[in-house]
């Protein structure tokens, strides 16, 4: 153990270069994968999902990845911003990149009203925040409340469809997540919660107001979640409430992230394109056999693999120095 | 009027809502597992008492009784298949949380596999069918049938807990695992078998579940699981007493919302889960703060 | 193997923690009716070689035998149940169970299924039986370790720091019940600090520093061993120095 620390502690005193090199090639490789991939596979709609996966696996990535949260509810969020930007293109005729932003920021204010959750260890968290969604799904989704959210009959956001444009934005939303995980693993949040995570009680002693830091990646994740769902809803134009609020976007956001390997900058991507992949390939026509593939890969995953593919890597890279360092 | 159907219907229905949870709860005493998979448990329950009358003619009452032999030997060697694993990481509470939401996730599927998706009920004349009545009102039978059923069943459960030997010991390694073994306990045999107790415990609430619910589905698994959760937390978690006055409460707020504002009744669990994980997060009796 | 005279043979046992050797080689012959004591600076390795013995630690090498029997890794609650009990430093009773509960579990696996009043007489707790864990003094949480103890039929009792914290009174009462336990041909174990109430109680030691043992032998002998002083001693005087 101390010595996967010396190692990390000896990556990050690496030099500033590399620091700014490794994630901006984790951020352009998909971003420009994204770009020209519409001009292989010409189904835009599916590439603009796999994009919202792929930033929802990053949103999932920065709150649990980072501060060990586990968000179920994160679809709530999702939820959120898929809402606030079709009622302000409904309601105020916003040009849809302003109202995708919009809900972002309706996102990023449903996180700080739920943020009295974090007064709740893990599990707790976790289970909470799914009841705090469902909670929301059920006020929206509620008949009564039909002259504002116009219940359970949903949104048609027809009007204000433009290929391309949603496409673009789900591209740049994936660029923003990258980002963003990248810029909290490398701040001194990121370095004192993985020194958190090596070990507990130096770690309180850094000087970094852990509860405060957390609070703005949680604030950030839900954003980002709020703009996924902002794109999610303008792209495919007409939704019910069901479907925008559906827990199942959590649990894949979360499948994806783990599959990769959270607190990494790579591993959710490669999750999420790699595991919606597969879902396009056999989850649409036959959920079922999907859903038995992922819920059987979280249990081996957990039971042999707890870090991940990129986990799974680490481990033999560092097997691979270990024996060299023994061998010298 | 409205008001005594609400909350003789809700204890009716709350001595099912104390049977649905308490087994999330005892799971949660075994090991400090959170078990996502629990609504999936008591889904399994439905389709056995389905499969069990079409199949058979049984009684849903007989297969109550059927599914708990069962149900205990799938806990017991599931639970020996992964406490192991668990118990190494250096987070087995939120691993087993993710464990168990992957677990739910395969029942899940190969429920719909087997069964398909649509939803399966049984004919309401494969029990006593007499309603109930009180005050001049009348209470569907599976309300009553289904509280006469789970009143025994938690009964011989508090008596296992609080009066038997293996109760004794249940208790002993709940209370502190290395002092029980210690005094000569197997503790790791102990806690698998009050595993397969929960899982027992939530198939029968599901053999039930299929009326009170107007059926089962592969896909009522995580919903049931809230619910139960929201319970538990209320009555407070690890005290299985604590569940059953707790799921008779959640019961009549249940009852009271569908009678007086039924489109929000659905708000109730999710309210009372984070309203009280919020406000009193030992629960109604617990001691000890356990998840702050 | 034939009528062993050794009750309970500790032979060569080593333990590691992460490559660091918190027992080394320790050896200790026990006999029916016996009673060691068990000694060694903070961290010497006296607890760590109970929890070896009781199966609690797995020894990387070593062996421990009851009555010609090896047991050496077995399960805690195997190793209880064939014989060697203990109590803890700090007694940790199921809080949630009365004094008479607290013994029947202990009661449940012992080989003749053990009078639980009988247990709570020979450590005078007899009359608290129904009370809750709560209602007990200090004190009378180490006694109704001890019953624990006792309820399972014990050949070999761990005794862990009984002494810590009891008034002389107290004191006295627990060597009392602990040379009742002897003369039962219960052996005794005892881990102590206290060398007043240690000398009460047993006869002869074992002294651990650092894991290993360095020496063996009456209490007298042990108490005049000028390693065994320096051990003790060189704590304190380093701090004079």
């Amino acid at each position: 153990m101390p010595k996967t620390a010396e190692i990390k502690t000896l990556q990050n005193t690496g030099s500033k270069t590399k620091t700014l090199i490794s994630p901006a090639i984790a951020t352009l490789v998909p971003v420009i994968g994204f770009a020209l991939a519409i001009h292989v596979y010409s189904n835009e709609l599916l590439l603009t999902y796999m994009a919202i996966y792929v930033a929802l696996a990053q949103g999932v990535n920065i709150m649990y990845g980072f501060t060990g949260y586990l968000p179920f509810g994160y679809f709530g969020f999702f939820g959120v911003g898929a809402y606030v930007s079709g009622l302000a293109m409904l309601n105020y005729n916003l040009p849809p990149v302003v109202a995708v932003i919009v809900g972002g920021l309706g996102g990023a204010l449903v996180g700080a009203i739920l943020s009295p959750l974090f007064r709740l260890r893990g599990a707790y968290f976790a289970i909470g925040t799914l009841a705090a969604s469902e909670a929301i799904y059920t006020i929206v989704a509620n008949p009564s409340l039909q002259s504002i959210t116009n219940g359970p009959y949903g949104l048609n956001l027809a009007n204000y469809y433009s290929s391309g444009m949603a496409y673009g934005s789900a591209i740049a939303l994936v660029a923003i997540s990258i980002i963003a995980v990248s810029y909290v693993r490398g701040s001194r949040f990121g370095l004192t919660l993985k020194a958190i995570r090596d070990d507990p009680y130096s770690a309180s002693m850094a000087g970094v107001n852990v509860p405060r830091q957390r609070f703005y990646a949680w604030l950030i994740s839900a954003a980002i979640a709020g703009m996924a769902g902002s794109i999610f809803g303008w792209a495919t134009s007409v939704f019910y409430p069901q479907a925008v609020f559906d827990s199942s976007l959590s649990v894949l956001a979360i499948v994806f992230a783990l599959f990769g390997g959270v607190g990494s900058v790579w591993g959710p991507t490669i999750g999420a394109v790699l595991l919606y992949s597969v879902y396009n390939a056999i989850g649409i026509s036959n959920p079922e056999y999907f859903q038995l593939i992922y819920g059987l890969v979280i249990v081996l995953l957990v039971l042999f693999a707890p870090r991940g593919l990129l986990g799974f890597w680490n481990f033999f890279a560092q097997k691979i120095r270990r024996k060299r360092v023994t061998n010298d | 009027m409205l008001f005594e159907y609400a909350i003789v219907g809700g204890i009716l229905l709350g001595i099912f809502y104390a049977l649905l949870s308490v087994g999330l709860n005892v799971v949660f005493g075994a090991q400090k597992i959170i078990n996502l998979a629990h609504g999936d448990v008591i889904m399994l329950g439905g389709y056995a008492a389905w499969e069990l009358y079409q199949t058979y003619k049984i009684s849903p009452i007989i297969s109550t009784i059927i599914v708990v032999p069962i149900t205990v030997v799938i806990g017991y060697l599931l639970n020996r298949l992964i406490a192991p694993r668990l118990g190494k990481s250096s987070d087995p509470e939120m691993l087993s949380l993710i464990l168990f939401f992957g677990l739910s996730q395969v029942i899940e599927a190969l429920s719909t596999l087997v069964f398909g998706n649509a939803e399966r009920s049984l004919p309401i004349n494969s029990i006593p069918t007499s309603p109930f009545k009180l005050f001049g009102e009348s209470y569907p039978a599976d309300w009553w049938v289904s509280a006469l059923v789970a009143i025994p069943l938690l009964a011989i459960f508090l008596l296992f807990l609080y009066r038997s030997s293996v109760g004794l010991q249940v208790r002993a390694v709940i209370s502190d695992s290395v002092e029980a073994a210690v005094a000569g306990i197997n503790a790791r045999r102990i806690s698998g078998l009050y595993f397969g107790v929960g899982f027992a415990l939530a198939a029968c609430a599901g053999v039930w579940g299929v009326f009170i619910f107007g059926g089962v589905s592969p896909t009522e698994g995580p919903a049931i699981t809230v619910t139960a959760f929201a319970i538990i937390v209320f009555g407070s978690l690890g005290n299985p007493i604590g569940t059953l006055v707790a799921g008779i409460i959640f019961g009549i707020f249940y009852q009271l919302a569908q009678v007086y504002v039924p489109s929000w009744s659905n708000l109730v669990p999710y309210a009372l889960v984070i309203a009280t994980m919020l406000t009193r997060p030992q629960g109604l009796f617990g001691r000890r703060q356990r998840v702050a | 193997m034939t009528d062993s005279p050794v009750l309970l043979r500790i032979e060569e046992l080593t333990t590691v923690f992460g490559g660091l050797k918190a027992l080394s080689q320790v050896s200790l012959d026990i006999n029916p009716g016996e009673a060691v004591g068990l000694v060694g600076p903070n961290g010497s390795g006296k607890t760590t070689l109970v929890n070896t013995v009781c199966g609690l630690y797995r020894p990387a090498s070593g062996r421990v035998i009851l009555e010609g029997t090896e047991i050496t890794g077995h399960r805690p609650h195997l190793i209880a149940r064939a014989g060697i009990n203990r109590t803890f430093q700090i007694p940790k009773p199921f809080k949630d169970l009365s004094v008479y509960e607290n013994v029947r579990v202990s009661s449940i696996h012992s080989r003749n299924h053990t009078s639980i009043e009988g247990a709570l007489a020979r450590v005078n707790l007899a009359e608290l039986a129904n009370h809750p864990i709560s209602e007990l003094t200090a004190a009378q949480q180490k006694r109704l370790d001890l019953a624990r103890a006792l309820a399972l039929e014990p050949k070999v009792i761990f005794v862990d720091e009984l002494a810590a914290g009891l008034t002389p009174g107290e004191l006295h009462e627990v060597a009392e019940m602990l040379k009742e336990f002897q003369s039962s041909g219960i052996a005794l174990i005892v881990v102590e600090h206290l060398m007043g109430f240690l000398e009460q109680v047993v006869s002869s030691v074992l002294v651990l520093s650092a894991g290993r043992t360095i020496f063996t032998g009456p209490l007298r002998t042990a108490l005049e061993d000028v390693e065994v002083k320096r051990v003790f001693l060189g704590g304190e005087s380093d701090a004079g120095n």
